[in-house]
């Protein structure tokens, strides 16, 4: 199902997916969010379906942040 | 003395530190470490030990990454005649506690790089528990003149957590002897010599790694070099290959399809391996096709399998021939190692080797149901064709296996139960055919589904309580309305039936899905 994109939106996506409450713009997934590798690529997945958009591993490779995530998608609806 | 007699891993160490003293036992990251500077950690950690008075037998966590660090406390518990219980490094501190509270640990073996705060923590928990924990930096200083424990080959040198339910863990039991044993079974099934050249970026406290990738090279004095397990970056694993001119390397399919999934063709010159094993998750034919075109190699990528409770490895295709595929597309694992019995019973596949665990520590429940025969059930479906190769089809335990993790589907049922709110839960293992293989989902049916807020809510308690038992997350929870979930008449979870009811969409047509709405 196509959903209207807000940054908000990606946030709370990160949160569900990742078990945290508060996520901020430019949390990195990792360091700062403590994600591992699957959990991003998980992230990406749900992404990709909640918005049909499709991501690149070589794209995934520099996803960082939920902005970058965001920023992604956005470019990509446009 | 020939490694043909060792009689324990301990014994071997020891012969080792005499005769090949100055030889590299391992690099790690680059850092090589001699079979002396491996005994003389080894020994200064057992010496240590004694001092916290170990008892023979006793068992001692190990929560450590890939390191140095990681042999000497493992070898150095097994010296002091302890029991060593390697696990996950990044588990929550709720499972590290479980099992050490499964195996009646009084002494955790922790490594002294994480946050202070975090160490803190664990500290406090543990000795609120009764639990000391230790690193493996306290073991400097003046060594005492000490007297090790003679080590038997029936003392159990290490145990293997699996997954298991709640409250029911299954801690395999390894031997010396079970090891030893092992280890030459792989090496004449794998035709390795002391010339090879291992390369592993394969954790160390898991079978796998442990086992195949150290034991193995440390029982022939063969060159092995080891790194940090690090998913994000295949590029050190493949650069070390290349720049060791490595013979002999092992990792699961998922692995090999990370690599197809960053590396160019040719950018890395593979052509010096002679075994690229692939292992631990069911292996893909295409995986093996593209991987070999990739880096222009040829019957160099082997299928194998194995399970903790035969200690690792059980078969293997042949090293240099083609890989044989059956008509479903099955690739065949070889043909069981030397002295490995396989048999077939009702589908499922049992083993009888002198390699064969001593069953679960603390649980006969779960161990009578491991043997019968003399045989272990494995838990894999499979079949073995005319010319005796193994072929494994599937799964008739209900696990699920995440980046060569094992979970048990009842494990993570019993966790999302736990939470409020939820009624009744299913976990089922699905791969959608992307990269990262198959992965674990959640249903939950709620009780009381009037406010979003709930739904979220729930999500983010059943997310949080996975991780901190098993240190892994869901691929997707889903929250279902009441009775979604498909039963048997006698009540039993039909897991498969709600996987294709999940992929086929029908869960949400039939407006049975309460959240997410995607």
């Amino acid at each position: 199902m196509m959903s209207t994109l807000s940054m908000d939106e990606i946030k709370k996506l990160v949160g569900m997916q990742l078990g945290k409450r508060h996520v901020n713009d430019k949390d990195r997934f990792v360091e700062d969010l403590g994600a591992e590798s699957a959990d991003v690529a998980n992230i990406v997945a749900t992404v990709e379906e909640k918005y049909s958009v499709t991501i690149k591993e070589s794209e995934i490779a520099r996803l960082f942040t939920p902005e970058d995530l965001f920023t992604l998608i956005q470019k990509r609806l446009q | 003395m020939s490694p043909e007699e060792f009689t324990t891993l301990i014994e071997m160490l020891a012969w080792r530190a005499e005769v090949s003293a100055g030889r590299v036992a391992f690099t790690f990251n680059g850092t090589p470490y001699t079979f002396e500077e491996l005994w003389r950690g080894v020994n200064r950690c057992a010496e240590y030990l004694q001092r916290l008075s170990i008892q023979r037998q006793e068992c001692v966590l190990i929560v450590l990454p890939n390191g140095a660090e990681f042999f000497f406390a493992f070898y150095g518990i097994q010296c002091a005649g302890g029991i060593a219980v390697p696990i996950f490094p990044h588990s929550g501190r709720e499972r590290i506690l479980a099992i050490a509270e499964a195996c009646d640990v009084r002494i955790i073996v922790e490594s002294a790089n994480i946050p202070i705060e975090e160490m803190r923590q664990i500290k406090e928990a543990g000795a609120s528990r009764g639990m000391n924990v230790v690193t493996v930096g306290d073991s400097d200083g003046e060594m005492e003149e000490s007297d090790f424990p003679t080590i038997q080959p029936d003392d159990i040198a290490f145990i293997q957590y699996t997954s298991g339910s709640t409250g029911n863990s299954k801690g395999v039991m390894l031997t010396h002897a079970n090891l030893l044993t092992n280890i030459r079974q792989m090496i004449s099934g794998m035709e390795i010599n002391e010339r090879e050249i291992f390369v592993s970026w394969l954790p160390v406290y898991h079978d796998m790694g442990l086992i195949l990738k150290t034991m193995v090279p440390f029982y022939m004095a063969a060159e092995t070099h080891l790194l940090s397990t690090d998913l994000r970056d295949v590029r050190p694993w493949l650069e070390t290959i290349q720049a060791c001119k490595a013979t002999f390397t092992a990792a699961p399919d998922f692995a090999y399809r990370l690599v197809l999934s960053r590396v160019q063709v040719h950018e890395y010159d593979l052509t010096s391996l002679r075994v690229a094993l692939n292992a631990a998750e069911p292996v893909r034919a295409t995986t093996i096709r593209e991987f070999e075109n990739r880096f222009s190699l040829k019957n160099v990528m082997t299928a194998g399998y194995g399970l903790a409770e035969a200690t690792v490895g059980v078969s293997m295709s042949k090293p240099g021939e083609s890989p044989i595929v059956d008509v479903r597309g099955i690739v065949s694992v070889g043909k069981p190692f030397p002295d490995v019995e396989v048999k077939i019973v009702d589908e499922e596949i049992f083993i009888k080797s002198a390699a064969n665990c001593k069953g679960y520590y603390n649980n006969a429940s779960e161990t009578e149901k491991l043997y019968r025969g003399g045989f272990i059930v494995s838990g894999d479906q499979g079949y073995v064709d005319e010319n005796g190769n193994l072929y494994i089809t599937g799964r008739k335990k209900n696990m699920i296996k995440q980046l060569g993790q094992t979970f048990a589907a009842q494990e993570l049922e019993e966790i999302v139960d736990s939470i409020r709110g939820v009624r009744y839960s299913a976990a089922v293992g699905i791969d959608r055919g992307r990269l990262e293989g198959e992965q674990i989902y959640l249903f939950a049916e709620m009780h009381n589904y009037d406010s979003p807020k709930i739904l979220e809510e729930t999500t983010l308690q059943i997310v949080e309580a996975v991780h901190a038992r098993l240190g892994v997350r869901p691929a997707r929870v889903m929250l279902l309305k009441p009775r979604a979930i498909p039963r048997t008449y006698n009540g039993k979870i039909q897991h498969v039936l709600l996987k294709e009811q999940f992929l086929s969409g029908k869960l949400k047509e039939d407006g049975l899905v309460l959240f997410p709405d995607y």
